[in-house]
């Protein structure tokens, strides 16, 4: 079939007015997560989740397995898949860790020898009360031992992510078993005027979103492994858990490479590993450009043209109102925004409303 | 006696059915030859919509997204022209199909659609053409040959029509 665009494309038009909507498109959007944030986690991760796994759900159906069967199937894989991961990776994490505790004198030393420029020009700076109380905090967040799990506060603490991820799921197995009559249900609602037009939206808009997330979680998976293979035979410490952040952080445009590759670098700097600062550096530089070059422009392509000062804009409100998850949301949101809306104006101006 | 609310709300609820509708579906020419079991995933892909007479379906020169089936009422295709004004090229009956040029090629509308009396249309789009390929292949490739051959058709009255007037033309001195 011959199509004369690419559904990926952006649209057509003018560039003023898209910026005005997207600026317009923060602020309502600001408004709507700042006030609801605790109630659209679970939505925005489940439709994400959805969006992310409907090809699997697809190829089932095609293979003849009922939807719902599948969608539980795929659902109950990946609970299993995650609970033997984090099985595996559970006591393995709490070794480094604890690796990481015992050797936190000697980093601090180590790094206070590397800084002493640094602190001295701080001393200049910041009032010296101040300075030792942020040293002192420091000291003893790195002198902890024992489990994450000390106590029941902590588990407790714990438990609204697990809220968070069951809720998620929930949301995203309603919506891949039942999605297409809800959506239905939906468009039925729609007056005539305007009914093919919304058909048309939601439709590009969810190519957009699936094309950008799933080349997206292609891209980190990609960039984890390479990142810890990388790391491992420079005999970095903890280079599967480095690797799995790096991979994690990748998925936030401009920001996510470079506070991806920090943890390693810092690693050397304050000698936990014999291998030198510069070539960790080099190495992971390397892999950075090897994911511009080569891996971006094959997973994830051009499917989402974000200009920079709106990533940043949007990692920092994600960060400040949802953590790390919200910073890993932020840029998928604003994209997913950012191709409704511009759809949207070219649909209006294509049927003829405005 | 039955209320007319509950007549109705049945009648409604008994021509939504599924297997009534891929009924109604196997007996459409366009239709021919795809598999009842295929036939049921298109009736759970189709959008059913209710017009009033004098309603437009869609507008000359908008963009268009995919094709409607007729299951009730008539349906008249316009041309809009700066120089004859509105032209009537068709009235389309129950069981026909119209605007299946767009399920292809996403272009603008050629020809505008306006019911003629109160119609039920069911509507076939682009993303449901996505989501067929994707599911059901066969079910796909039959219908965009279904659609080729329509097409082809379409082409070659056309044509015919042309050389008519060509002929015509040359008859009276052009």
């Amino acid at each position: 079939m011959v199509r004369p665009e690419s559904v990926l494309a952006p649209p057509r038009g003018d560039k003023i007015l898209f910026s005005v909507w997207i600026l317009l498109m923060v602020v309502v959007g600001l408004f709507a997560v700042t006030s609801a944030w605790l109630l659209l986690t679970p939505l925005i991760v489940g439709y994400l989740l959805s969006v992310l796994f409907s090809p699997v759900c697809e190829e089932m159906d095609r293979r003849g397995i009922p939807r719902t069967l599948g969608t539980a199937g795929i659902l109950v894989s990946i609970v299993g898949l995650l609970g033997v991961a984090l099985a595996w990776a559970t006591p393995l994490a709490f070794a480094q860790i604890q690796d990481f505790r015992s050797h936190s004198e000697a980093y601090l030393q180590q790094a206070s020898l590397r800084l002493s420029g640094l602190l001295e020009l701080l001393e200049r700076l910041v009032p010296a009360r101040e300075l030792e109380q942020a040293r002192t905090f420091a000291i003893q967040r790195l002198k902890q031992q024992g489990s994450p799990f000390d106590s029941i506060q902590d588990l407790l603490d714990v438990l609204p992510l697990l809220e968070t991820i069951v809720l998620s799921l929930v949301v995203a197995f309603f919506l891949l078993a039942r999605g297409a009559e809800v959506r239905k249900s939906f468009l039925a609602m729609i007056p005539n005027r305007y009914f093919e037009m919304t058909l048309r939206l939601l439709h590009r808009v969810q190519l957009q979103t699936a094309a950008y997330l799933r080349g997206q979680a292609m891209d980190s998976i990609a960039n984890g492994i390479l990142i810890t293979g990388t790391l491992t035979v420079l005999q970095v410490p903890y280079a599967l858990f480095l690797g799995c952040f790096a991979g994690l952080a990748n998925a936030i445009p401009l920001l996510g490479p470079i506070a991806g590759g920090i943890p390693a670098i810092a690693l050397a700097l304050v000698g936990a590993t014999t291998t030198p600062w510069w070539l960790i550096a080099i190495a992971l530089l390397a892999i950075h450009m090897l994911d511009n070059f080569l891996i971006y422009p094959a997973t994830v392509g051009g499917s989402l043209h974000l200009p920079p000062w709106v990533v940043i804009l949007g990692v920092a409100l994600g960060s400040h109102l949802g953590g790390i998850l919200g910073m890993l949301l932020a840029v998928p949101l604003i994209g997913l925004a950012r191709g409704f809306i511009l759809e949207l104006h070219d649909n209006l101006r294509g049927f003829r409303i405005l | 006696m039955t209320s007319p609310i509950w007549t109705d709300l049945l009648a409604r609820l008994r021509s939504n059915r599924p297997d009534r509708l891929v009924e109604w579906l196997h007996k459409i020419p366009f239709l021919e030859g795809v598999h009842p079991r295929h036939l049921r995933q298109i009736a759970r892909l189709l959008h059913r919509r209710s017009f009033e007479p004098g309603e437009v379906v869609f507008r000359q020169g908008e963009i268009g997204s995919g094709m409607y089936i007729i299951q009730t009422g008539l349906v008249r295709i316009v041309s809009e022209d700066l120089v004859r004004g509105e032209v009537q090229l068709a009235v389309l009956e129950p069981g026909h199909v119209f605007g299946e040029m767009a399920l292809l090629d996403h272009a603008s509308r050629s020809a505008s659609a306006v019911c003629q009396t109160e119609s039920v249309l069911y509507g076939f789009f682009e993303g449901d053409l996505d989501q067929l390929e994707r599911t059901r292949p066969q079910a796909a490739a039959r219908l965009l040959r279904n659609l080729g051959l329509s097409l082809a058709l379409r082409l070659r009255h056309t044509n015919e029509r042309l050389h008519e007037v060509e002929e015509g033309s040359a008859r009276a001195g052009y």
